[in-house]
């Protein structure tokens, strides 16, 4: 009930987000956010013990992943985005790669599917021509650690196999169109079982000591010293994620990447 | 199965970490085709880091671009002021790789740390860094709004992040810009010898 009534008040807000340069274009309906919190989020690797537990104020999320179509609309009004015009260090050449034309999906990319092979400094500009931002990796986290039934879903164990099996899976030939798993405790979909996602502060993971220990810090910091740390041995996919985000640079594409857009809870209430 | 997908993981983290020069994009969702990163594609030469839209405050309180010293090759870095150790080695070693390098070459150099730290680094606080530091008018020391902090270390490769007590963790790393703002040579680890710096930035001094 809670979350039907943040869509509704989201949907009103964000009608007029594309309009940043006179461009006004329809919001997508898989673009609408849901609240999401507050809650606590356990880092995997907390670098001291004031971060063992995070806590995260409400936030709003999109209920599904940014798709192909929403994110040509993008492109459309913003051609510096295009394939062929970004520069190099937002993007690298597997950008967008897939589809037929800079501003053309083409047949065989529907416009349902996630959008993959986005950097992060495209995923940001995608998010902030719609007055929003990422996701901070707290607040994914967070709305990712959520069950269908729980808000708090970590210590539900068929849930976390189910996960698992999912991250087991052979990539499928065709991405899934988004909406393909069942919404969380929060309403929130897609989370698991279909991309990987973008989150803001990609670049602060497994940080765990200071750079001060220079020449020690790479071993400490980032091989074997960070699983010994861990906080939570059976979470795997948190793990896999970790790594998975560690290995990412800002200019990165892939064929599995993509991500959805955040927001502040005032947004809501303004 | 259990067994598998650690070892998996354990792979995939361990590689990302220790080799992370090399990492690539390659990595899946699935344990099948485990995360395992590939060769990214060569770096291209066209890369300036200017197209980044920045207003940085300096020492003396002027508003510049991140572009400030376009056209000079540049040791870029980033730091915070009240950091206890790794940014003051920051600084040295960039001292001392300045002060290996030939007249010609140390004529042409610049410096540019960015704070990580823009509520803290104030001009004052960082022309009193500059004074304790004895650096030389060709360094630049500067703040900026904290999500152009976040894009500028993201397009050096800089890890960071705010701990809760409000110092910062982050990885120290020296970037050499030639004269366009392309990533030349990188130091990721300031203990390491500083020779490729020094030979590089008089590489690009000698070009045009």
């Amino acid at each position: 009930m809670r979350a039907v009534a943040s869509v509704l008040a989201v949907l009103a807000v964000s009608s007029l987000a594309w309009g940043v340069r006179g461009q006004s274009l329809p919001l997508a309906r898989e673009a609408a956010m849901v609240r999401v919190g507050p809650g606590t989020y356990r880092p995997l690797y907390p670098s001291s013990a004031a971060e063992a537990e995070v806590r995260v104020k409400a936030f709003l999320l999109d209920r599904l992943p940014v798709t192909n179509g929403d994110f040509v609309a993008f492109v459309r009004a913003r051609p510096e985005w295009q394939r062929d015009r970004v520069p190099g260090v937002f993007a690298d050449e597997g950008y967008l790669s897939h589809w037929a034309a800079p501003a053309e999906l083409g047949a065989n990319v529907d416009e349902r599917q996630p959008v993959v092979r986005v950097s992060w400094f495209a995923a940001k500009a995608y998010c902030s021509a719609r007055q929003a931002r990422l996701p901070a990796e707290a607040e994914w986290e967070l709305a990712a650690s959520a069950s269908r039934t729980r808000a708090d879903g970590r210590d539900d164990r068929a849930w976390r196999e189910e996960i698992l099996a999912w991250y087991s899976r052979p990539n499928p030939q065709r991405l899934p169109l988004v909406g393909s798993t069942p919404a969380n405790y929060w309403g929130v979909q897609d989370l698991h079982g279909l991309v990987w996602e973008w989150v803001l502060d990609f670049n602060s993971a497994m940080l765990s000591t200071d750079a001060r220990r220079s020449g020690d810090k790479e071993g400490l910091t980032f091989c074997g010293g960070g699983a010994i740390n861990a906080t939570d041995k059976g979470n795997y996919p948190s793990f896999m994620r970790i790594a998975f985000r560690s290995s990412l640079r800002a200019a990165y594409t892939t064929h599995n990447l993509g991500f959805r857009c955040a927001g502040d809870d005032r947004e809501v209430v303004r | 199965m259990r067994r598998i997908a650690l070892v998996s993981i354990l792979v995939a983290a361990g590689v990302v970490g220790c080799r992370e020069r090399t990492v690539g994009t390659s990595a899946a969702p699935s344990l099948d085709s485990a995360p395992l990163p590939a060769p990214s594609t060569p770096p291209r030469s066209d890369l300036s880091i200017y197209v980044l839209s920045m207003t940085l405050t300096d020492q003396n309180g002027e508003k510049v671009g991140l572009d400030v010293f376009r056209g000079k090759p540049v040791f870029v870095g980033m730091f915070y002021g009240t950091c206890p150790s790794a940014c003051p080695m920051l600084i040295s070693t960039i001292k001392q790789a300045m002060s290996k390098l030939d007249a010609a070459t140390a004529a042409e150099v610049r410096v540019l740390l960015v704070s990580f730290d823009p509520v803290r680094d104030t001009p004052e606080a960082l022309r009193a860094i500059v004074t304790r530091r004895e650096l030389d008018p060709r360094w630049k020391l500067a703040s900026a709004p904290e999500d152009q902090v976040r894009d500028l270390a993201a397009l050096l490769g800089v890890q960071y992040r705010r701990l809760p007590d409000g110092n910062f963790s982050h990885t120290s790393s020296i970037v050499l810009l030639n004269r366009a703002g392309a990533i030349d040579t990188r130091l990721d680890d300031t203990a390491q010898p500083v020779n490729s710096l020094v030979v590089r930035a008089r590489a690009i001094s000698v070009t045009n």
